[in-house]
């Protein structure tokens, strides 16, 4: 983890919102400001309730958005300011599997042919060879000769969700985006997914950022892990730190909310977040949280806290935490 | 003590254009006064099936085959429509899993929720609003007199949870099913609606049957847990019990297939194979193609259920003997 593959600088995705005849009245503002550093051969978690722009910032990093503000690093590479015709020479190297597989696959197409056209974007090969490949995609992940001209239909979930990480790696990619990858899936189909997952991590060296709401899922594959709430992060830690040491009082209250399915894990009264999240439109001045945070002071009503490292490696956007 | 509800070798079929679909296959389970009782399983294992049952608000291509359904010594599936729609809601209420499908989209809170009170209760329509708006007050919900005026739309996901809750709860019902209540919710929401259904539960004294795929909920609102497979009950035990001695191959491995922060860095335990295929289910036990310890016996005869300890329920070949040893 000592090398950094993929980087950005305050990112930011302003989503123009329009009222009377393309006049803007306003942003939402889905990503707002985000620094992100995801090590070679590393996952790093994304956690957020819904709406809170995770997926916004996966996809803006992978271009498939264009950022309003900020930069993103490649590599070493600034693509934020990449044409088209280099950034598609980028996106051979950062893949993308979405939440749920029965609408991200063409229900039109077999499975050879939505293996191969992530193929044929690329490169050109025979038609024999692009067979070839592709049923070599399909048995590293798990799946079989058979399943080659099957219609996502005639596919499980998980089945489904394993074309699509088969096609996601097509041309050995260095940095993939996996967005929900198993909150479609059962748990027995996500233990299988995940195990994939980890299993191509350490085959092909690949970094993942990982989206999720789930925390177990996230603390369990990730090596880092960042907490986003409304558009900011605010609080990055490295995953196993998390359950003990979490700074941030909407780090602890997610951690409190969530049911874990161990026994000795019921320890203190669980505590409760008041309210609901907040419009990205108008998010609250100061701390976004504030308005559901027990420590609120005078300060964080008007100031914006900075994600601030607080420990090796940890860092907190919290007036109080700092 | 005589259970509240007790369903007995429920089996149920479903018409399908492609064949006759084995939804249920001798399910059988209890549930006491006072008690929550957990269903737990995969998707299409059945439990959704098996509360809609109870409620009777199966559709139309459902079969039930053979088994009864025992609500307060009566049995429901004698009952008419009539009657249960006399049971329903009022002695029985089901919270659904998507609130904003379940409330109607035309109609304000208010008509949808006086309506519910004046069905089972004998009260002037100015009583019934003044305690609609009690309901709305004691499930947390702000400024009820308000709300009472909103559309669905008009709220969020668990708010619309929570007018849902005030609705099971309004003719105190002895039996709520909440069938996933919080699988569309956010985690501090979701949070927010597990601690006001303990409440809901304490104050009425309901029995609850609490429908879930998601383990770490079950450790947290339950009294004992049946563990559904494919149509099948594989295992009921009281929450402590399973968690901490599985007994049922399919319990042991889809308690390992969990990722727990603690399980970090170790692998995941996989079942292999898929959940089968309920129009051609597999014969004998229906865990048989995934399970680690399959014997012949297993492939042509259904198992059993074995009691072990004092209520511990198992249907498995293994647990035949009372042999509790293997791995």
């Amino acid at each position: 983890m000592s090398k950094t593959l993929v980087e950005t600088r305050n990112l930011k995705k302003y989503f123009p919102f329009r009222k009377w005849l393309f006049r803007t009245v306003g942003y939402v503002k889905a990503v707002d400001g985000v620094d992100i550093d995801i090590g070679v051969k590393s996952t790093h978690g994304l956690i957020g309730e819904s709406g809170c722009g995770k997926t916004t910032l996966g996809k803006t990093i992978i271009r498939l958005i264009e950022p309003t503000d900020g930069k993103i690093f490649f590599d070493g590479v600034d693509i934020t300011s990449l044409g088209k015709k280099q950034l598609r020479k980028m996106r051979k190297h950062m893949r993308i599997v979405f939440q749920d597989p029965f609408s991200s696959l063409d229900p039109r197409m077999c499975v050879r042919d939505q293996i191969a056209e992530g193929i044929k974007a690329f490169v050109h090969l025979s038609r024999e060879e692009t067979d070839e490949e592709a049923l070599k995609l399909l048995k590293l992940v798990g799946l079989k000769e058979e399943h080659l001209w099957r219609y996502p239909h005639e596919l499980s979930g998980g089945q489904n969700q394993r074309v699509a990480i088969a096609r996601a790696i097509t041309l050995n990619p260095k940095f993939m985006v996996l967005d929900e990858p198993t909150s479609a899936l059962d748990v027995s189909v996500q233990a299988q997914t995940l195990e994939l997952l980890k299993g191509l991590q350490d085959r092909f060296n690949l970094s993942y950022l990982f989206i999720s709401h789930d925390l177990s899922v996230v603390g369990y594959i990730s090596d880092e892990i960042s907490i986003m709430y409304v558009g900011n992060i605010v609080e990055r830690v490295e995953a196993p730190k998390m359950w003990e040491n979490a700074l941030h009082p909407y780090t602890q209250f997610l951690l409190s909310a969530i049911p874990i399915p161990e026994l000795d894990a019921k320890k203190e009264k669980r505590m409760m977040l008041k309210g609901e999240v907040p419009s990205p439109v108008n998010p609250p001045p100061g701390c976004r949280f504030h308005p559901r945070c027990p420590h609120a002071t005078d300060l964080c009503k008007t100031k914006k806290p900075e994600l601030i490292e607080i420990e090796h490696k940890h860092l907190v956007a919290c007036h109080e935490a700092a | 003590m005589k259970p509240l509800l007790s369903v007995r070798n429920l089996v149920l079929h479903f018409d399908t254009y492609y064949g006759t679909v084995k939804a249920l296959e001798g399910v059988s389970f209890d549930v006491q006064k006072e008690e929550v009782f957990g269903l737990v399983g995969e998707t299409g294992c059945g439990k959704t099936v098996t509360s809609l049952t109870v409620i009777k608000l199966l559709p139309e291509n459902a079969m039930i085959a053979d088994g009864e359904v025992v609500f307060k010594g009566e049995s429901l599936l004698d009952k008419s429509e009539n009657e249960m729609r006399d049971i329903r809601g009022k002695e029985i209420s089901m919270i659904f899993q998507d609130p904003s499908t379940s409330l109607n989209p035309i109609f304000k809170i208010k008509d949808q929720l006086v309506r519910v009170i004046l069905t089972h209760q004998k009260i002037s329509k100015q009583e019934a609003y003044k305690k609609g708006v009690d309901l709305l007050k004691s499930v947390g919900l702000p400024d009820p007199e308000r709300l009472m005026n909103f559309y669905p739309f008009e709220l969020s996901g668990g708010m619309q949870q929570r007018i849902m809750i005030a609705i099971a709860v309004s003719s105190n019902p002895d039996l709520l099913i909440a069938d996933e209540p919080t699988s569309n919710l956010d985690v501090t929401i979701q949070a927010q609606i597990l601690d006001l259904l303990k409440k809901c539960r304490e104050e009425t004294k309901a029995s609850v049957l609490f429908i879930t795929h998601d383990f770490g909920i079950v450790t947290e609102m339950c009294d004992r847990v049946g563990v559904m497979y494919a149509g099948n009950m594989a295992e009921i035990a009281p929450l402590r019990e399973l968690l901490t001695n599985p007994l049922h191959p399919y319990t042991k491995a889809l308690l390992l297939s969990i990722p727990t922060p603690s399980k970090r860095g170790k692998k995941l335990h996989v079942i292999n194979g898929m959940v089968p295929d309920l129009l051609k289910p597999p014969t004998g036990c229906r865990f048989h193609p995934r399970c680690p310890h399959t014997m012949d016996i297993c492939k042509t005869k259904p198992p059993p259920v074995t009691k072990v300890g004092k209520d511990h329920l198992v249907s498995c070949y293994l647990m035949e003997n009372g042999d509790t040893k293997f791995e």
